[in-house]
């Protein structure tokens, strides 16, 4: 599956982490250093298992560990409206 | 129609304001804003600004950038339209919103924070949340800008801060040295809660970004806005010297 950064969504980097305006509230978001690496991989258009597959090569974890990471830090970026299912 | 013209920042930006409907708060307007208000117009540069009553005729949707049951704010590019009930707050927030969006246009912002005069012309911005202790912190100055919400814009790479029509608890007063001026601002604390002993904690870059965004003046949510918000929150994180500051029980008193 696949997933696109919404439209009205504002972020900006410092060092490792990113930060996230989002839409609803002007609340910001800091995303750590892994979640940036997600983060980034959503943006560039991979799909889920790929960004796993890159996770466990960048940081050297468990595929499993890769797996839930990747799965919760989405839900939790969908559940805040900073991302949504891209459709092509 | 009436007309007057509300003066935001002196010699830069002003709004036009056209009451379409005879409105029973003119007078508290201009006595509440006095030095803000003019008879004419004084900057090259104006934002009109044309005001309903909340009743009155529907304005499209497809302008809307505010709602709330008092006030509601419409942008067609070229002007604004606020449908709003006849009252001295929502007046009041009317132009806090209206002057949050044309400040970030202009490299500004407005961060909740008073703002005071120290050792000449330089400025000292105490920042934070209602009940942090600013307006505390202000009625022990004599030159007070606002002791609620400051108005900060970036010129040439300097931060200045004027004289805010937005206050609490004290009203600016109208100091001929505070008045029509800008004033560089000299350092920013973020007030951290009361302690026995002051202390002041230096800040790193991202911790600046986080507490300014934290306590910015934002309430329109719309992405062009939002980047440009992180472009000017950024420049005054590198800009200006920002501390963490945790005032003694004493100022209370």
């Amino acid at each position: 599956m696949k997933y696109k950064i919404k439209p009205d969504i504002a972020y900006r980097k410092i060092n490792d982490e990113i930060f996230i305006v989002d839409s609803k509230n002007s609340y910001l978001h800091k995303v750590d250093s892994v979640g940036s690496f997600i983060f980034e991989n959503i943006k560039d258009g991979l799909d889920e298992e790929k960004i796993v597959k890159e996770l466990v090569e960048s940081y050297d974890v468990d595929f499993e560990v890769a797996f839930s990471d990747v799965k919760e830090f989405i839900e939790e970026l969908i559940k805040k409206g900073i991302i949504e299912k891209d459709a092509k | 129609m009436l007309t007057i013209y509300f003066i935001l920042i002196p010699n830069q930006i002003s709004f036009k304001l056209n009451f379409y409907k005879k409105s029973k708060i003119i007078f508290e307007i201009k006595k509440k804003f006095d030095s803000f208000i003019s008879e004419e117009l004084k900057t090259k540069k104006f934002l009109e600004i044309d005001l309903f009553d909340k009743n009155l005729d529907k304005i499209d949707d497809r302008f809307l950038i505010f709602s709330r049951e008092d006030l509601k704010i419409f942008f067609d590019k070229k002007k604004y339209f606020a449908q709003i009930e006849d009252n001295i707050f929502s007046f009041d927030s009317l132009l806090r919103v209206i002057s949050s969006l044309v400040l970030i246009e202009n490299n500004g912002i407005m961060l909740h924070s008073c703002s005071i005069l120290k050792n000449g012309n330089k400025a000292v911005l105490y920042v934070g949340p209602s009940g942090s202790g600013k307006s505390t912190i202000a009625k022990k100055y004599r030159y007070v800008l606002t002791d609620e919400l400051s108005i900060i814009v970036l010129n040439k790479k300097k931060l200045y801060v004027y004289k805010s029509p937005f206050w609490g608890e004290l009203e600016p007063l109208n100091y001929r040295k505070v008045f029509n001026k800008s004033f560089i601002v000299d350092r920013i604390y973020f007030l951290s809660g009361f302690s026995d002993e002051a202390k002041v904690e230096k800040l790193t870059f991202k911790e600046k970004v986080e507490l300014i965004f934290k306590n910015l003046f934002w309430v329109v949510k719309e992405k062009n806005y939002n980047n440009k918000i992180f472009d000017v929150v950024f420049s005054i994180a590198k800009l200006a010297p920002c501390y963490k500051f945790y005032p003694t029980y004493e100022i209370q008193n």
